[in-house]
């Protein structure tokens, strides 16, 4: 999967999603939004498992779905990442599950369309300033 | 320095509501983990816990002494009677201004926050109950079993997450030992069930939705639990002075902190604090025979554990037993460290190991003889139990069988 760069008005919803999931990250992460790149690993960006979890939780705000764990540790890379973001939107437009795990859905009331403004604005964890009070999280205890 | 001796037990838990039907869960390989009944679990993505099930208050205290108790005080104090009442305490005015009171909690009674906190958020009121302080507070186990018992010497509480109580069994065996203390009752109390907390522990994305399998190829993390366990500590020779029977010596302690990551567990530190409290109990590797594992069924947990108790027995460790007793009694957080201990001394004192349960298939990963779903009957003369906490706090007790 590689990112084209087209702004034109019919910007289509894979494009949407693959520019939305990169600001997501680099802004959960804290980096410059020019470093990551589809071909980014987790690892050459420095993210580890605390920041996954604060990946996720911003990813379930910006496109109002539900990642279940399951299909959360399957994640491997960006562009799953964003694979799996495509497919619990799909599923929420149809109104089912979606695939077999079941990934359960939030309400469908944000537009897939969103805008910059609302990761900033659902997500506390993109306010340098409560980065802190992150719940500790991941796999240790 | 004094040795340290168990001279009483109480458990209130997932696994029955005394000592005996702790034991006889544990012997016989029940776990107490099922789906939760005192929260509503429609909000959650998991619904299963390890409840004291059937618990009501008043079976234990008088309304108004329940009403100043949240639920994590109420199981502390309740441990604590039955471990006070099996070591037969003869209570005198010098011993009670002596001996310490020093318990673990990693939430304390932060569940009765909620409530007013709702109101307060969302109903437009602009009040919170006047007892919200002193319910909440973590160090309401301690005192209350302080008040309990008339005991008025040095009394805190701990709360390194899951570590503790055994961070807290650990301070009143130093106390006991080095003669601060003329006794302690230690231990961990936990109430856990409140929904923004197990929100909270949703969003770590650690918590089964199944059941916990520690060590097995198929875990899928960890099952929150609650209760509490007490101990009554003393030196060995006061014990038999007075006529106590010393139920398991505590012969060593060690601790140590990861200093890396804030959630990600590493081996290094774990197997210091292993080794630490082997050099505390004078023991050599080959003297322990069963370890009372962390295990909780997270799958870096169980590997990083494994790894860390081969660098610290080498070649010795294929002979060990280790199980995880949270396959039963669930992660009690605060209170796990005390249900570990208990189940320690129970290990040494009636030779019956405690299995890890729901174990289904090996996991290469954890190349231990974890003692799978059936007790095992082995005398073993020392053992170790684990406790590593978020944060990278590691506590590790070590216990001498009695003779």
């Amino acid at each position: 999967m590689t990112m084209v760069s087209t702004n034109g008005p019919q910007k289509d919803l894979t494009q949407d999603v693959e520019e939305r999931v990169i600001k997501v990250i680099a802004l959960t992460k804290r980096l410059p939004r020019e470093s990551v790149t589809l071909q980014s690993s987790f690892e050459s960006l420095g993210i580890d498992s605390l920041d996954r979890l604060n990946i996720l939780f911003d990813l379930e705000s910006e496109f109002d779905i539900e990642i279940n764990d399951e299909d959360a540790k399957r994640v491997e890379n960006i562009p799953q990442m964003i694979t799996g973001v495509l497919t619990l939107l799909a599923a929420k437009t149809e109104g089912v599950p979606a695939g077999p795990t079941g990934a359960r859905l939030a309400s469908s009331e944000t537009s897939v369309h969103g805008s910059e403004s609302s990761a900033d604005r659902s997500s506390p964890l993109l306010d340098p300033a409560t980065d802190a009070a992150t719940k500790p999280a991941s796999s240790g205890e | 320095m004094r040795r340290v001796v168990i001279t009483g037990a109480g458990v209130i838990s997932p696994l029955g509501r005394d000592l005996p039907a702790f034991a006889a869960s544990l012997a016989a390989g029940r776990s107490g983990i099922g789906p939760l009944t005192i929260v509503d679990t429609t909000q959650l993505r998991f619904s299963n816990g390890a409840e004291v099930s059937n618990y009501t208050a008043d079976e234990y205290f008088e309304a108004r002494d329940a009403s100043l108790m949240e639920r994590f005080a109420q199981f502390a104090v309740i441990a604590a009677r039955e471990a006070i009442a099996q070591a037969g305490v003869a209570w005198t005015q010098e011993l009670r201004e002596e001996a310490a009171v020093i318990t673990g909690s990693c939430l304390g009674g932060r569940g009765v926050e909620e409530a007013g906190y709702w109101e307060l958020f969302h109903n437009g009121k602009n009040r919170v109950h006047p007892l919200t302080i002193p319910l909440s507070m973590t160090n309401a186990g301690t005192s209350h079993i302080s008040m309990a018992f008339g005991i008025e010497g040095p009394s805190y509480t701990i709360s390194t997450a899951c570590s503790s109580s055994a961070h807290a069994i650990g301070q009143a065996f130093h106390m006991v030992r080095s003669g601060a203390a003329p006794m302690a009752i230690t231990g961990g109390s936990e109430a856990p069930f409140f929904i923004g907390g197990l929100k909270a522990w949703e969003a770590m994305r650690v918590i089964s939705k199944d059941t916990c399998r520690p060590f097995s190829a198929e875990r899928t993390g960890m099952v929150l639990g609650e209760g509490a366990a007490m101990l009554v500590l003393e030196p060995l020779e006061t014990a038999l002075a007075r006529g106590a029977t010393p139920l398991v010596e505590i012969a060593g302690f060690g601790m140590s902190a990861d200093a890396g990551h804030i959630t990600n567990p590493v081996a290094s530190g774990p197997a210091r604090a292993m080794r630490l409290a082997l050099r505390d109990a004078d023991l050599a590797p080959e003297q322990i025979g069963y370890i009372n594992a962390h295990g909780t069924a997270t799958e870096a947990n169980d590997r990083t554990e494994t790894a860390a108790i081969r660098s610290v027995f080498g070649t010795q460790t294929d002979r060990l037993a280790v199980s995880s007793t949270k396959s039963m009694h669930g992660h009690a957080l605060g209170a796990a460290g005390a249900f570990e201990a208990v189940a320690s001394m129970l290990a040494l004192s009636t030779g019956l190991l405690p299995p890890t349960a729901n174990f289904l298939t090996a996991d290469p990963a954890c190349d231990l003889d974890v003692i799978p779903n059936q007790a095992r009957a082995a005398v073993v003369e020392a053992c170790l139990s684990n406790s590593f906490a978020f944060g990278g706090l590691n506590a590790v007790l070590a216990f001498k069988r009695i003779g």
